[in-house]
């Protein structure tokens, strides 16, 4: 299957990246000129969106878990018709889960408040044992308090996975001191208003990055086919 | 899937290069710490050393840039801090999932070349901190080496704003 992906379509990236980018739009151009507007992949590009382009849209996930306060959270309801991000990570992640969040917070700080305020991060820790919610709420603090952060039980959390169709985040190598490092899905999902996520980021996303694509959703969520 | 990554991959050194860059622009240049050659002849430098301020109280990661400077290449083998157990490990995505394993056999630095602890790859692990890191402070690592031995340097702990997760100024 043609794969096309799209970089950052921005001035920082300077002309290299600008003549990478025109190079892949024009072999896509030439490539794939039976794809129609609808593409996923071609509205991505065209958008100038630094995200994988989903081949199908994720519903929005119906899941219960309990928010920082202790409150139960049910993700589609307390989140519909909202630009929303949803991480699995975990908080005694030493590089990749502060290392997204770190450039997500930077990058939305780039962005007008009224456009901040339309977006909900959240974040589910997937460490059940340690991920209690007191700990998470310190840990998102430091990136950005708005940051919605969840928690649950094992089946709760697995429950939650399965619903969002990421893979089921588990114990990697656990050492002779008990401590113990997890796998966890790696992308992060963008739900927009019509409650459907059709891109997905990875974890080299950068702040630019995101303040561009957010930028962009927020102000005309994800075009109709 | 194997496209995305290899593509994400790819921007993410654009990235990283432009945003190591900025960083390098405030610092003193030349390399952080410089190794002596030893009895096997290594000669490596190391460059921007730095610990993101860990939102964590327990656990942090440090990134480097180790430069083997005579050519005959070299392995970083161990890493010891005062600020807690550290562990040598390397990231790596599959299947959709981050996974995070040490690397037992060290990590080449290869001859000529540079080997690169950076968000995403490999890097130290920090963890069970026995004081906390933050901003503006300075922790005591030695990293050890197989052929230069033992090379000891201060690494600043910075805003997670100023390290490589914040990518290129516009």
């Amino acid at each position: 299957m043609l794969r096309f992906r799209s970089g950052p379509v921005r001035r920082r990236a300077g002309w290299l990246a600008g003549l990478l980018l025109a190079s892949s739009l024009a072999a896509c151009d030439a490539r794939d000129d039976s794809r129609s507007a609808g593409d996923p992949e071609v509205t991505a590009a065209r958008l100038g969106l630094a995200a994988t382009a989903l081949p199908a849209p994720l519903p929005r996930p119906e899941f219960s878990l309990t928010d920082t306060e202790g409150r139960a959270y049910d993700f589609r309801s307390a989140t519909a018709g909202r630009i929303t991000l949803l991480f699995f990570g975990y908080t005694s992640c030493p590089d990749i889960c502060p290392v997204q969040l770190g450039s997500l917070a930077a990058g939305l700080r780039q962005l007008p408040a009224s456009v901040r305020d339309e977006i909900v991060v959240v974040f589910v820790g997937v460490d059940a044992e340690r991920d209690r919610p007191e700990r998470v709420r310190e840990w998102l603090d430091h990136f950005d308090p708005r940051f919605v952060g969840l928690t649950g039980s094992e089946e709760q959390l697995a429950a939650a996975q399965r619903a969002a169709l990421v893979p089921t985040a588990f114990v990697e190598a656990r050492g002779p001191d008990g401590s113990y490092i997890v796998a966890h899905a790696s992308w992060v999902l963008v739900y927009t208003p019509d409650d459907q996520a059709h891109l997905r980021y990875g974890t080299g996303t950068t702040a630019a990055q995101w303040a561009h694509d957010l930028g962009v959703l927020a102000e005309q969520g994800w075009p109709a086919a | 899937m194997a496209g995305g990554v290899r593509a994400d991959t790819c921007w993410r050194r654009v990235a990283l290069a432009a945003a190591l860059a900025v960083l390098a622009c405030g610092r003193e240049p030349g390399p952080a710490t410089r190794g002596t050659a030893d009895a096997a002849g290594g000669g490596i430098a190391i460059y921007e050393p730095y610990i993101p301020a860990p939102a964590a109280p327990d656990v942090a990661a440090l990134y480097l840039v180790v430069r083997d400077e005579d050519g005959n290449g070299d392995r970083l083998v161990a890493v010891r801090s005062e600020a807690g157990d550290a562990e040598l490990h390397e990231t790596r995505e599959e299947a959709g999932l981050v996974r995070m394993q040490p690397a037992r056999d060290g990590l080449a630095v290869p001859a000529g070349g540079e080997l690169r602890l950076e968000p995403g790859g490999a890097h130290v692990m920090l963890s069970h901190l026995t004081q906390p890191l933050v901003v503006g402070s300075r922790v005591h690592v030695t990293l050890e080496f197989e052929h230069a031995g033992r090379l000891a340097l201060e690494v600043p702990v910075v805003p997670t704003d100023s390290g490589v997760s914040q990518g290129p100024p516009d």
